[in-house]
């Protein structure tokens, strides 16, 4: 067995995001950082059905207890938006936290601040990557990633994440994963694309 | 480490026994979790206290939402 030398996730920060994945996770750290803030937290479940599993395990750990004020949780929306938000406010009501009534917006208790963003939010369907491809929305390059993924659909339809591949190769990002991308200087990371995430996260 | 775990739980079956066992360590609550939650998942759980304020708070865990933080990294001491 692997000796766990540092284990981890500890909560350093007062406000603390819990997110589906790396990129997520990278891409709001790169928006705290942008924004000069050092008072958050991203922490990844490790993948969208992973929340129910890790939520619990997560806000249990004494540093959260001791450190949090504010806790957050954005996911995907997938293919149903309003699902997902009430996936996610099982899962805090479970966990005893108060839950916000609309994703974007935030609740208040004695001693924690929640809220809940689905992505790419506004209640659409979608992903994190919808952004990204929004942020190059009539661009000739978003236009070239379209024309590829017709040339694709007769045999197989491209998915949101693959378009978002596309488009990463395209710009020259040295990195095809969003979130390992989104501090170049390729990625326009203040697109207002993003506002409703960036206004989330600072807000929070 | 899983080995003396399963040692363990053997002995405590085998005699009735019931073990209480208190650790600093995140690789012996991994091993202990990983050796015995399909096993034993039912029959343990990991108790942690916690100092807060003035008083000291006990904060439960069950084999799976143990398993769930060990196999995430999170940090359960």
């Amino acid at each position: 067995m692997a000796l766990v030398s540092n284990p981890v996730k500890e909560i350093t920060k007062p406000k603390v995001f819990l997110v589906e994945g790396r990129d997520e996770e990278s891409v709001i750290a790169s928006i705290a950082s942008r924004a000069g803030r050092d008072d958050i937290d991203a922490r990844e479940v490790g993948g969208k059905n992973q929340f129910a599993n890790k939520l619990g395990p997560a806000v249990k750990q004494s540093s959260f207890r001791a450190n949090a004020k504010c806790l957050a949780v954005i996911q995907d929306a997938n293919g149903d938006a309003a699902a997902a938000f009430q996936r996610v406010t099982n899962l805090l009501k479970a966990n005893n936290f108060p839950c916000p009534t609309a994703s974007g917006q935030f609740v208040d208790s004695a001693t924690m601040r929640v809220g809940v963003l689905i992505l790419p939010g506004d209640g659409s369907n979608g992903y994190l990557e919808d952004l990204f491809l929004n942020s190059y929305a009539g661009t000739p390059d978003l236009t070239c990633v379209d024309a590829f993924a017709t040339c694709c659909k007769p045999r197989r339809a491209l998915t949101t994440k693959e378009r978002a591949h596309a488009l990463l190769v395209a710009i020259g990002a040295p990195e095809t994963r969003l979130g390992k991308a989104f501090d170049s200087s390729q990625i326009n990371a203040d697109s207002v694309a993003y506002d409703a995430l960036r206004n989330f996260v600072l807000a929070l | 480490m899983p080995d003396v775990w399963r040692s363990l739980y053997q002995m405590c079956r085998t005699n009735k026994i019931q073990l209480i066992a208190t650790t600093h360590s995140y690789e012996c609550v991994s091993a202990f979790v990983s050796s015995l939650k399909d096993v034993a998942g039912d029959e343990f759980a990991y108790v942690r206290l916690d100092k807060k304020d003035k008083s000291i708070e006990a904060v439960t865990y069950d084999s799976t939402s143990l398993a769930n933080a060990t196999e995430g990294g999170w940090e359960v001491r």
